[in-house]
């Protein structure tokens, strides 16, 4: 059996249970988790019984002899703390130390309580769920009051969609826009719905009662409760009458009336009563009679009229009833006849009453036929008139009164005819009555000299009926005129209708005959008035009126018949301003304060033109008290009169404005006939001006200086006599203001009454200007002491080149005195004919106001050229018309010297650079020469048969041969690049492979060194093709791992490829050269790719190098649009990156190379005719080629190459460029002209760009720079020649090769102890199965199968040792190892390596 | 996702823009849902369509109002909700983001229909620490962001938060420096 026993140290203790505690025998707490301290901080080493009691169980004692009493339950304790936390748990003893412990943890109802008890949730153990229990709690809260929310929202839309239901009933039982009131009223009587028409029947009128509307309703539910569904009754509401039809509603408290409003109908009703009423009510009495005249109806007011009862009305005849002595027969028999005819009749009668008395009564009476039997019956009805008959009566005795009135009455009807007159009209007129009854008055009393207009204002009366008075000239019968006064009243019968006009006359012709005399003596005054004055009027105050004398008033502007028929239009026509005056004066009249007045006002004309009158009257009727009743008077125009007042006012006003605030004072000065002389006005304005007032300033001289003043005396002198103009300026010293400039003009005026001559002046205050004077001048000053201070020549000329002024300086830098200079042309002085046509074109810009600068070669007095630089600016006089130039001039001789030698220094450099271009290419050729021979020579001298000693000789040649030419080529490229000479191929190449070849090529250099050379990174998404000069970048990786190596003791050289940037058509790839080597100081780093940089002469005594090979790298990557750069630190390594854009490519654009086999002896029996000054050259080309068979024929020179090419008849020439006397060109120049056409190929030591294109131009076939290498030589002559060669287009190879075969074969030479048939059985071997393997590898390597990659590894591996292959011994055991790391990235460049290595050994082992 | 965080959206809405403007919200989004109940589960096309008609009706860009509806999610949302539980979280910003992992690894637990991100904290330095958020959904991370934000504002600390590492650079997941 296991036991396990686990023991918790105290941390683990307060992770697992934060609120455990333990007990010891005695009940104290001896120890507590740190949570539990945190709610009962000194809970130690207390009592358990003073901490804690048991909330349940209760009553729980613990007793450590019986542990299963606390043990083997779940525990609620209480803790006796503030909050009275509970904790839950259990209790468990511990053997090993007799204690209780306890496990639990604290039990809290929300996530409040244990924020109050102070905790977080670092408190709890991962393990105690309490607090997700309290979140559960709280999200099933949360969840219940969403659903409680959703609840609600549900019931109210239920409520709403409830409500909706009854109010769509509601609507179409109870309509409320029903345009009759609307009712809802409970069984109780109250109202719980109106509609509006409803809402507007406040009160109703119910069987004679009035309720209001609450009462009324409630009346009618309890009252008048009717069981049955439906009920109806009429009311009134205020003035209308409607009809309620009342339903009770089914299983409601309630019952709807529906009402309609019958007022109409109900007043039609009424008004049938109403007609009913008035015919019995009738004060006339109505009787109905049947055809024989029987009454059978009557009404009361008959019975008053008559004093009949109604029983002894009825069955009589109206004619027995009323019939008396005084009747007048004759109407009575007139209105039986009527009534027997069945005619209307209306007749006036003597009624009698039946006490006997009688009135009278017009009988109407009518037939009518009764409704249904067509009974023909009468309707009469009797009106009481006595009152009437007594009024005609009293009529009569008032056209007595007439009759006898001893003025005439003339009384006509309505239409103005004649009704009656009386005797004294007779008597006056001359007509009677009957001649004239009928017509108007007018007719025939009216003569020539009647006024119209007297009768037109009778006729309007007449036709208003209304009273009328009138004095009017009439004609008797007789046609004697006479002046009578009438006046008028219509006359209106009791109905208050018009009945006629009753008029009555006096005979005023004797008054009027005095009025006449006394007018024409009036109209004499007036027009006396008339023909004073504008006009004459008369005004009246008793009628208010104003008469005009003339008819047309041409002064108002209106005539008279305007101006009296709007007697208030004169008035009108006053200025609005003056009216008071108007005002005023007739206040005075009408108090009698005054009797004349004598005014002037403004008046408008009906022009509307402003025109002032003086108004002049008098009163000439007054009351006794002296108050005028009437006034005359005249008006009479001064409008002239006050325009000129106006104007000379204005005037007036003007010259003491101008005098007062114009800048300067002006005053009269007079030269008096007495000899003495003095100031005759000066303006106010001396006091603002000066500060002096106007008395003072007649002491004037006293303020003068005395030069001033004997000046000023001596002008005035001189004015006196020849009246003169005067013009000075004085300084005037004043007290308390100081010295003052002032200017004063005057010119003679006129001469006074008293006989003085008077000056009109104007002085003004010119103190600004004259400061403003010397501060010019002082400035003026100041510039040309600046000028002449500075060497600055200054002139200035007139507009025809004349000098009119030079300053010093300009004397001294031209030699010539002042003297010699004003009024002399400059031009002619100064400027040499070639420069004039630019001196013409400055002034000509100076003549359009043109400022400018030029610098200028001119001749000195002395005759010595100098260079000016010239500023010049026209000068403009006050009118801005252009007087001249000035100009200023500084001898900038020496600078301008500066400059020349500066030009020519320049051009001297660049002729310098040139030079050095010129040089480095022919010391390309130069080195370059020698270089040929010695790599040449030493490739034949390695074929050789040496001595162990010589071999290493010739290896040292070779090696220092290699490292000068990697000097060379770095000089060489270095000054291409400067001369922007280099150009960069744009070829695909698979960077992949540039990476692997870059390793293969220093790969046995770093081992060598023992130090690893590994690319162990190579970026999968790098494209596989790329585009860009494969050359170039395998030149810097090999510079850069050269250095890398050559730097590095120890430790690894490694290369990464990064992809940077993957866009659509290009990456940026980044390449990272990593060494552990020695590194460099940080302040070297800087300086890095300086040319010609060594960290140290030390450093480049120990690794040597020209310290161009950063520098160049640096030239290419920027070249190829990339960019470089250097980390390194001293003792821990360096690293090169360098980053570079490529345009992505595919497998085609990869260039095809051309694999060339040439065969042995392909030269035999051909002619070579090789052509060098450099012997040496000569030999290294014809070793080369005598070994494949060739006849060597050897020329030093152009022109013996072209003799020998015409004599020896060569297969092909081989010819140097740069030789003494004829070079290559005209050497192959010449042969080409004598027609013959081998093959010439170029051999040149230039290596700079468009040489090719110069040799092809030349008429050569081809090309080939030294030094070459030989199977580069060899396959360019076969290609010349025609030679069969055979070409294998091969898989993209570009990037150099490693010289160093791929393989060895010694290896299982010596293991089979040189038995071929093992060595060919093992080469088929591997040739078989290495295809397998390499596939299964690249599968692995796309699967990501690691251990299969090293697996397959691990059995190649044997392989390669066997065949020796060197490249792959350090790549296959990195991929083992890489691989079992796990490092996927790092085996794609071991693994593209390996593939490409053992397919190119697979391939040269087939063909061995 | 869980109807709280469309109710914490509407709440927001009509609280800071009246009721119309959740009426046009919700026309916008063409959400017709009337009432999310706060347990249930919802698409979470609903929550990204609320948030992209909020943008559209206040004219805020959406990267915006996903940055207001954090800090309102723990100001208002949280704070209200969950007020005591946010409390016991920590007794200081640090604190409980130092927590922030451990508080989503619980609420997983409570809300089993929930995939909550996960959140990882490292970098803890006195004044600042880097908050790593993993989730499943995307287009959230100004969510967070606003989050964090709210965060420094419940415990009255100037905070601020700059997103480090995202899923567009590459990552898997983001990473915010919270300092204050």
């Amino acid at each position: 059996m296991v036991t396990s026993e686990i023991s918790l140290g105290n941390e683990q203790l307060n992770r697992l249970f934060p609120f455990y505690f333990t007990l010891g025998s005695n009940l104290s707490v001896d120890s507590c988790g740190i949570g539990l301290l945190k709610l009962m901080p000194a809970c130690v080493g207390c009592s358990f019984t003073e901490q804690f009691s048991f909330k349940r169980p209760k009553d729980i004692i613990i007793d450590f002899s019986n542990p299963s009493s606390v043990c083997n339950q779940l525990l609620v304790l209480q803790l006796n703390n503030a909050d009275g936390n509970l904790l839950r748990g259990q209790f468990e003893l511990i053997p090993s130390t007799g204690q209780l412990f306890f496990a639990g943890s604290p039990w809290f109802n929300s996530m409040e309580e244990v924020n109050k008890a102070g905790l977080v949730l670092d408190d709890f153990a991962y393990h105690d769920s309490l607090v997700d229990l309290l979140h559960v709690l709280k999200t099933k809260q949360i969840d219940n009051e969403d659903l409680q929310e959703l609840l609600t929202k549900v019931n109210s839309q239920k409520k709403e969609l409830k409500k909706a239901a009854v109010e769509l009933n509601e609507m179409a039982l109870f309509p409320m826009q029903n345009p009759d009131p609307l009712f809802r009223i409970t069984t109780r009587g109250n109202v719980i719905m109106k509609n509006p028409a409803a809402e507007k029947l406040s009160s109703f009128y119910y069987k004679g009662i009035p309720y209001a509307h609450d009462t009324f309703w409630v009346f009618l539910a309890t009252e008048e409760k009717h069981i049955d569904d439906q009920w109806s009754f009429e009311t009134y509401s205020g003035d209308r009458a409607y009809s309620f039809i009342c339903r009770n509603m089914p299983g409601q408290d309630y019952f709807n009336v529906y009402g309609r409003d019958i007022t109409q109908q109900k007043q039609n009703e009424e008004e049938l009563k109403r007609l009913s009423l008035v015919a019995s009510s009738n004060e006339s009495g109505v009787l109905f009679t049947h055809a024989d005249g029987s009454i059978f109806w009557t009404n009361e007011g008959f019975c008053q009229l008559t004093g009949l009862n109604t029983n002894e009305i009825m069955g009589k005849t109206p004619i027995e009833l009323c019939k008396g002595s005084l009747t007048d027969k004759s109407i009575l028999k007139k209105m039986v006849d009527a009534f027997l005819k069945g005619e209307s009749f209306n007749v006036e009668l003597l009624h009698y009453r039946k006490d006997g008395s009688s009135f009278w009564g017009r009988a109407k009476g009518q037939s009518y036929k009764k409704a249904g039997t067509g009974e023909l019956q009468y309707f009469a009805m009797v009106e009481d008139i006595s009152e009437e008959k007594e009024k005609e009566e009293r009529l009569k005795i008032l056209s007595q009164i007439a009759e006898n009135n001893i003025n005439p009455v003339i009384i006509t009807d309505k239409q103005g005819g004649i009704t009656w007159v009386n005797k004294s009209f007779t008597e006056m007129t001359g007509y009677n009555l009957p001649a004239i009854l009928g017509k108007k008055p007018g007719h025939f009393l009216q003569g020539p000299e009647t006024n119209q207009l007297t009768v037109a204002y009778m006729r309007g009366k007449i036709a208003e009926a209304a009273p009328f008075s009138a004095e009017i000239c009439n004609y008797t019968m007789e046609e004697k005129m006479y002046w009578t006064k009438i006046n008028g009243q219509p006359i209106h019968n009791s109905n208050g209708e018009l009945t006629g006009f009753f008029s009555i006359q006096e005979n005023i012709t004797r008054e009027k005959e005095i009025q006449t005399r006394i007018k024409e003596s009036e109209v004499r005054f007036w027009l006396a008035l008339e023909k004073i004055y504008e006009n004459a009027w008369e005004h009246d105050f008793r009628t208010g009126k104003t008469s005009f004398s003339k008819s047309s008033n041409e002064f108002w502007g209106y005539d008279n018949n305007e101006l009296n028929s709007n007697t208030l239009l004169w008035r009108n026509s006053v200025h609005a301003n003056d009216l008071h005056l108007l005002d005023d004066r007739d206040l005075g009249y009408q108090s009698g304060e005054i009797d004349s007045h004598n005014l002037e006002y403004r008046i408008i004309h009906k022009n509307g033109t402003v025109k002032w009158v003086m108004d002049r009257g008098v009163a000439i009727e007054k009351t006794k008290n002296g108050k005028s009743l009437r006034v005359v008077g005249t008006h009479t125009d001064i409008t002239k009169i006050k325009q000129t007042e106006t104007e000379l006012e204005h005037r007036v006003n003007q010259f003491k404005s101008l005098s007062e605030n114009i800048p300067g004072v002006i005053y009269e000065y007079e030269f008096r006939a007495d000899g003495t002389e003095g100031l005759r006005y000066i303006s106010p304005a001396i006091e603002r001006v000066l500060g002096i007032n106007q008395g003072d300033f007649n002491h004037y001289v006293d303020y003068l200086s005395p030069e001033d003043k004997s000046r000023i005396m001596h002008k005035n002198e001189l004015c006196r006599t020849t009246l003169e103009p005067v013009y000075d300026e004085v300084c005037i010293t004043i007290a308390g203001i100081g010295m003052r400039w002032h200017s004063f003009h005057s010119s003679f005026s006129y001469v006074s009454q008293d006989g003085a001559k008077v000056f009109t002046g104007f002085m003004m205050d010119i103190t600004e200007r004259k400061n403003a004077d010397i501060l010019l001048r002082a400035n003026e000053e100041k510039y040309r002491s600046i000028i002449t201070n500075m060497k600055l020549g200054l002139t200035e000329f007139n507009n025809d080149t004349l000098i009119t002024y030079a300053n010093k300086s300009f004397c001294d830098m031209s030699g010539y005195s002042t003297e010699e200079l004003v009024g002399k042309n400059s031009v002619s002085l100064f400027v040499t004919e070639a420069n004039a046509a630019v001196v013409a074109q400055q002034r000509e810009r100076r003549k359009n106001g043109g400022a400018d600068s030029y610098i200028l070669q001119v001749i000195n007095k002395s005759g010595e050229p100098k260079w000016w630089l010239i500023s010049e600016a026209p000068t403009f006089n006050d009118k801005s018309e252009q007087v001249g130039s000035i100009g200023i001039y500084l001898d900038i001789s020496a600078q301008k010297n500066l400059e020349i030698e500066l030009t020519e220094a320049r051009e001297h450099a660049e002729q310098l650079a040139r030079t050095k271009e010129m040089f480095l290419a022919n010391m390309s050729h130069e080195i370059r020469t020698p270089m040929n021979a010695i790599i040449g020579m030493s490739n034949q001298l390695a074929k050789t048969n040496l001595s162990i000693q010589q071999k290493f000789y010739l290896d040292t040649v070779h090696s220092a041969a290699d490292n000068l030419l990697v000097i060379i080529n770095d000089i060489l490229d270095l000054s291409k690049i400067e001369a922007g000479k280099l150009s960069l191929e744009n070829i695909g190449f698979q960077p992949k492979n540039i990476a692997a070849r870059a390793i293969q090529v220093l790969s046995h250099r770093a081992e060598e060194k023992g130090i690893r050379l590994t690319a162990s990174s190579f970026d999968q998404r790098i494209s596989e093709v790329l585009i860009g000069d494969p050359y170039r970048i395998h030149q810097v990786l090999l510079n850069l791992l050269t250095n890398a190596i050559k730097f590095t003791d120890k430790g690894t050289v490694d290369l990464v490829f990064t992809l940077l940037e993957d866009h659509e058509t290009y990456q940026l790839i980044e390449v990272l050269v990593k060494d552990t080597g020695i590194g460099m100081d940080e302040l070297f780093v800087q300086q890095l790719f300086e040319k010609f940089s060594q960290e140290s002469d030390s450093v480049s005594r120990k690794y040597g190098g020209t310290g161009l090979g950063m520098s160049i790298c640096q030239e290419l990557v920027d070249l190829m649009g990339g960019s470089i750069g250097a980390k390194s630190k001293k003792g821990e390594g360096t690293t090169i990156s360098f980053s570079l854009p490529f345009n992505k490519g595919g497998i085609s654009d990869l260039p095809e190379k051309e694999n060339i086999k040439i065969k042995e002896g392909f030269l035999a029996g051909k002619k070579v005719l090789i052509v060098d000054d450099n012997e040496l050259n000569r030999l290294v080309a014809a070793v080369i080629v005598e070994n494949y068979g060739a006849l060597i024929i050897e020329a030093s020179g152009g022109e013996q190459a072209v003799e020998y090419a015409i004599k020896q008849q060569p297969d092909i020439i081989l010819m140097d460029i740069q030789m003494p006397g004829m070079n290559g060109y005209q050497a192959t120049d010449l042969i080409r002209k004598k027609g013959l056409k081998l093959p010439i190929i170029a051999l040149t030591a230039n290596a700079i760009k468009g040489e090719s294109e110069k040799c092809i131009a030349a008429g050569m076939n081809d090309y080939i720079s030294k030094p070459f290498k030989e199977e580069d030589l060899l396959a360019t002559i076969a290609k010349s020649l025609g030679t069969k060669v055979t070409f294998e287009k091969g898989k993209p190879a570009n990037g150099p090769h490693d010289d160093k075969p791929l393989y060895s074969l010694e290896k299982l030479r010596n293991i089979s102890n040189k038995n071929e048939a093992f060595v060919t059985k093992m080469v088929n071997i591997f040739c078989e199965q290495t295809p397998i393997l390499l596939a299964d590898m690249l599968d692995a390597m796309r699967s990501s199968n690691l251990e299969k990659i090293g697996n397959i590894a691990h059995k190649i591996k044997p392989s390669i040792d066997n065949l020796d292959i060197h490249r792959l011994k350090q790549v296959i055991r990195d991929i083992e190892r890489t691989a079992k790391e796990g490092n996927h990235t790092a085996l794609h460049p071991l693994v593209a390596e390996v593939e490409i290595t053992l397919v190119n050994v697979i391939q040269q082992l087939r063909m061995e | 996702m869980y109807g709280i965080v469309n109710k914490s959206i509407e709440y927001l809405v009509k609280t800071n823009y009246g009721e119309e403007k959740w009426d046009a919200v919700k026309l916008e989004s063409g959400i017709t849902i009337d009432f999310f109940v706060s347990s249930e589960s919802y698409d979470d096309d609903i929550t990204y369509k609320l948030a992209g008609a909020l943008s559209v009706v206040i004219n805020i860009p959406v990267h915006k109002v996903l940055e207001i509806f954090g800090q309102w999610w723990i100001l208002k949302t949280g704070r209200e909700k969950y007020g005591h539980l946010m409390e016991a979280g920590g007794k200081n910003l640090k604190q409980f983001l130092v927590n922030l992992p451990l508080f989503h690894n619980r609420i997983m637990l409570i809300y089993p229909r929930l995939t909550p991100p996960e959140f990882r904290i490292s970098h803890i330095e006195e004044q600042s620490l880097h908050v790593h958020y993993y989730s499943l959904r995307k287009g959230l991370k100004e969510f967070v962001r606003g989050l964090l934000l709210g965060l420094g504002q419940m415990y009255e600390v100037p905070v601020t938060v700059e997103m480090i590492d995202c899923r567009e650079n590459g990552s898997n997941h983001e990473t915010f420096k919270v300092s204050w």
